[in-house]
């Protein structure tokens, strides 16, 4: 039964985790890019009222995303943490004994580590999170909001750039082949 | 080519986001802002917001077409390991997102949206989810069938 449920677990974590992602940034750009431009003929009384109004609703997809991000982010992090601990053994998820022996392993360069691309994704998008709740608590707006949307846009964009980082680092350490002849298997 | 390789997946899943973020708020957050003017003022600033997001989805679209290809292209080899299962995810991804792309371009098109717009941008909302659904489920089941094709091989190396 656990055969089943985790595999499902972990692609409906990564699609949350996706999903929620596109509604915060796509959200956030359309509640500080388009919005504005298309209210600014409006009274400034009008124009504090729908943007008052739409905040108040954006707010709860703002928590129900960021709650559901960190979960299934530290879900997609479990899976993954192998790859992301270890900078010497390349092939994740392999059994103990098809791995290379410690005098055939090579470290892998700072850059190739998935590890520190996870490590880098995870503190902005916490970051990221935290200014996006941060903008919404209470019922009134920080001072300059839309300043601040659109700093926490750029760090999202970023953030988005560090995932993608990290997935292309973890595939590579696990596609990367070294001679691979561990000594028990040999005398078999 | 790795930089290359990232930037052009970075490109398409933020202009993913954008596409289905935007279509979200466009069909569920904005009119409920809007509520509080009156009808003739609502229509006015929905035609103006739709004007501005015209621009935002026009450019996501092109985006996601060329890295799209690219990406495909990049992805083949892996694709190619297990074409059954991996080819009908990226066909179906690719489909709903054609689709997605058409019924987009539908709403957007002319000074007044057509008048089922509403459902229009509501079922394309759900295409767009759907593509990211089969595109999720695409990168995990290629990530098990290369661990699993990686492991086949170091059985096969070692004897």
């Amino acid at each position: 039964m656990t055969s089943i449920i985790w595999p499902l677990v972990n692609l409906l974590s990564r699609y949350l985790h996706i999903v929620c992602a596109t509604l915060l940034v796509g959200g956030t750009l359309f509640y500080e890019m388009v919005v504005p431009i298309a209210i600014d003929e409006l009274s400034t009384a009008q124009q504090l009222l729908v943007i008052a109004r739409a905040r108040w609703v954006f707010k709860w997809i703002v928590w129900l995303s960021a709650g559901t991000i960190l979960i299934s982010g530290i879900i997609s992090s479990r899976n993954h943490w192998f790859a992301y601990t270890n900078d010497r053994i390349y092939r994740t998820e392999m059994p103990p004994r098809f791995q290379s022996p410690p005098e055939m392993q090579v470290r892998v360069p700072v850059a190739g580590r998935a590890g520190m691309w996870w490590a880098a994704h995870a503190s902005t998008g916490v970051i990221a999170v935290l200014i996006a709740l941060s903008l919404t608590i209470g019922k009134v707006p920080p001072a300059q909001p839309i300043r601040w949307m659109r700093l926490n846009l750029v760090i999202l964009l970023l953030v988005m750039f560090l995932a993608t980082a990290t997935r292309h680092a973890r595939l590579q350490s696990q596609e990367r082949v070294i001679p691979n002849e561990p000594p028990g298997l040999r005398e078999t | 080519m790795p930089l290359l390789v990232i930037l052009s997946r970075w490109l398409h899943i933020v202009s993913a986001c954008l596409a289905i973020g935007g279509f979200f708020f466009f069909r569920l957050v904005l009119p409920r802002g809007l509520a509080i003017l009156e009808p003739d003022l609502q229509t006015a600033v929905l035609l103006k917001t739709r004007r501005t997001f015209k621009m935002v989805i026009h450019s996501c679209i092109l985006l996601l077409l060329v890295t799209g290809v690219f990406n495909s292209i990049i992805g083949l080899r892996t694709y190619n390991l297990n074409p059954p299962v991996l080819h009908t995810l990226l066909g179906i991804h690719v489909l709903l997102a054609m689709v997605a792309f058409g019924v987009a371009l539908y709403v957007l098109v002319g000074p007044r949206p057509p008048p089922s717009h509403r459902k229009l941008v509501a079922l394309n909302l759900v295409l767009l989810l759907l593509a990211v659904a089969a595109a999720s489920t695409l990168k995990w089941a290629s990530q098990k069938i290369i661990t699993a094709h990686l492991t086949n091989t170091s059985v096969t190396d070692s004897r």
